[in-house]
């Protein structure tokens, strides 16, 4: 389903018997979505809000997005004779591109010969710790994007409301959050808006 | 007396100032920010015209501050994020330019329709106000529902919300203004901006009620004179760093200094006509900090008015 193309925010509705609400409501939620920059990674966003239960349901699909950047991506690698030599041409990915081969080979192994540059030490087949290397994961935008819908989730709820559930995951996210315990027939509108909007 | 708001240079603003008070007149607040000077005035009436004269010759502007010489509570349900910064402070700066002195409280238990509620300190804090005003959110049924924490409130309220509702839907309010209600924006658009003069023009008809109710019984001095007499005889309100060291309520004042160390000179203070203030006053611990609340005594307590 997540590789349908989508328009950003294509679907967007507040359901509420509340009317005025949840048209207010709905400003409330485009404000937040541009506040942080999130209306361009959701295609569809289904809410429903029922002040007199009380809870508020929030069911939404992520577009594609970017995809990841590997080690690849943003450094030189050749060999040498003491191993391998990282070499990162991007700044911006260079301490997290350390931090992840300081984990994975230790830090004790890892000859560092500039400030972006580092010397991997070869152990078994070359080949393959070349392609390990290389597919080093700097950036997941994917990640960035979870914080942020998150957080925006958080902003979005009325505050009141602290017994929450959700799931998120690449494609979707699912929100429920009341004053009271879930309520099975809770889920069920949710189940309903999920399938509303094909996730 | 006649409240305005009078904005101008720093250079000469003194002229203004010694002006006002030869013609008997008070000086409520006076903010400098860095060449620019903000006094909150009270001019006799009769005199209205000399002040804009002067006001021409400095080059100033003299606009009506129809809120001045009271204390509002700004409320909201809590200081996070879903109800701060963009409505309340909008809506408290918008009061400050009507000339009021806002407070903006933010409750420690509000949130919620079922959980919410106000705690003892609150519900003193906020009575010590003129007026209140409740910024709640965008579901009639919410609004409706957390009317209960109006109950042990004594000081007329208004309440904001989304919602357009009369206020006899919002029972405990004085006065209901819808269009608001929770935003994550700023408040600039044209009908934003005339729901915050209804918010002004509310709470003036709410304090306009509040001043006939006390004119039946007269104070016996008025708190602006309150104000002038500590500011010659108490030195070390100037040491105080508040931008209002003594804030006007309309029945009184609120003095800024320790209630301990300053209770006694504060009440020992001598009006011209031979009054001590402990006559025409009480004074009680404000809980605003450690501040002094003084409430003036109606003329049939004392039996005159200076």
């Amino acid at each position: 389903m997540s590789d349908l193309i989508m328009e950003p925010l294509e679907v967007f509705t507040v359901e509420s018997e509340d009317m005025e609400g949840a048209a207010k409501y709905r400003e409330v939620i485009s404000d937040i979505l541009s506040d942080l920059n999130l209306v361009r990674a959701i295609g569809r966003l289904k809410v429903y809000v029922d002040p007199k239960a009380p809870v508020f349901i929030i069911v939404g699909l992520f577009r594609p997005g970017l995809a990841k950047l590997m080690l690849s991506d943003v450094a030189d690698i050749s060999s040498v004779t003491e191993g391998l030599l990282v070499s990162v041409r991007e700044e911006l990915y260079a301490s997290k591109a350390l931090g992840k081969l300081w984990a994975m080979y230790g830090r004790e192994n890892i000859i560092q010969t500039d400030r972006a540059a580092v010397i991997v030490p070869v152990k078994g087949d070359f080949a393959r710790q070349m392609d390990d290397v290389s597919s080093v994961v700097v950036y997941d935008p994917q990640e960035e994007l979870k914080k942020n819908v998150i957080d925006a989730l958080l902003r979005i709820t009325p505050e009141g409301f602290r017994v929450r559930k959700h799931y998120i995951d690449e494609h979707m996210l699912a929100f429920i959050a009341s004053e009271d315990p879930i309520k099975p027939e809770w889920m069920e509108i949710c189940k309903r808006l999920k399938n509303s909007i094909g996730a | 007396m006649e409240p305005y708001i009078w904005t101008s240079g720093l250079y000469k603003h003194e002229e203004m100032e010694e002006l006002v008070e030869d013609l008997g007149g008070y000086i409520l607040q006076k903010n400098v920010l860095q060449l620019d000077v903000i006094m909150v005035i009270l001019v006799p009436n009769a005199d209205i015209q000399v002040i804009e004269a002067k006001n021409k010759e400095l080059l100033g502007k003299l606009t009506k501050a129809p809120l001045a010489g009271a204390e509002v509570a700004v409320i909201t349900p809590t200081l996070a994020y879903q109800h701060l910064p963009h409505l309340a402070c909008d809506v408290a700066e918008y009061l400050r330019r009507a000339g009021c002195k806002t407070n903006m409280i933010g409750l420690a238990r509000g949130v919620g329709r079922r959980v919410a509620q106000l705690t003892a300190k609150e519900i003193d804090l906020i009575n010590e106000h003129d007026a209140a005003v409740f910024l709640y959110g965008n579901f009639k049924d919410c609004i409706r529902e957390k009317t209960r924490l109006f109950r042990d409130i004594e000081v007329p309220i208004v309440v904001t919300g989304g919602p357009e509702m009369d206020a006899g839907e919002v029972p405990g309010c004085r006065s209901y203004i819808g269009g608001l209600g929770r935003m994550m924006h700023r408040l600039r658009q044209k009908d934003e901006t005339e729901s915050m003069d209804k918010i002004v023009d509310a709470i003036g008809k709410v304090l306009d009620e509040q001043r006939t109710e006390f004119d039946k019984d007269p104070l016996s001095v008025s708190p602006p004179r309150l104000k002038s007499e500590i500011e010659k005889q108490i030195p070390d309100i100037q040491d105080s760093i508040s931008p209002t060291p003594v804030t006007l309520n309309l029945n009184g004042a609120r003095v800024k200094l320790p209630y301990g160390q300053y209770k006694d000179a504060i009440l020992n203070i001598r009006f011209d006509e031979g009054v001590y203030m402990r006559e025409v006053a009480s004074a009680s611990r404000s809980r605003m900090k450690d501040y002094i609340l003084l409430r003036i005594k109606p003329k049939s307590e004392t039996g005159f008015v200076i």
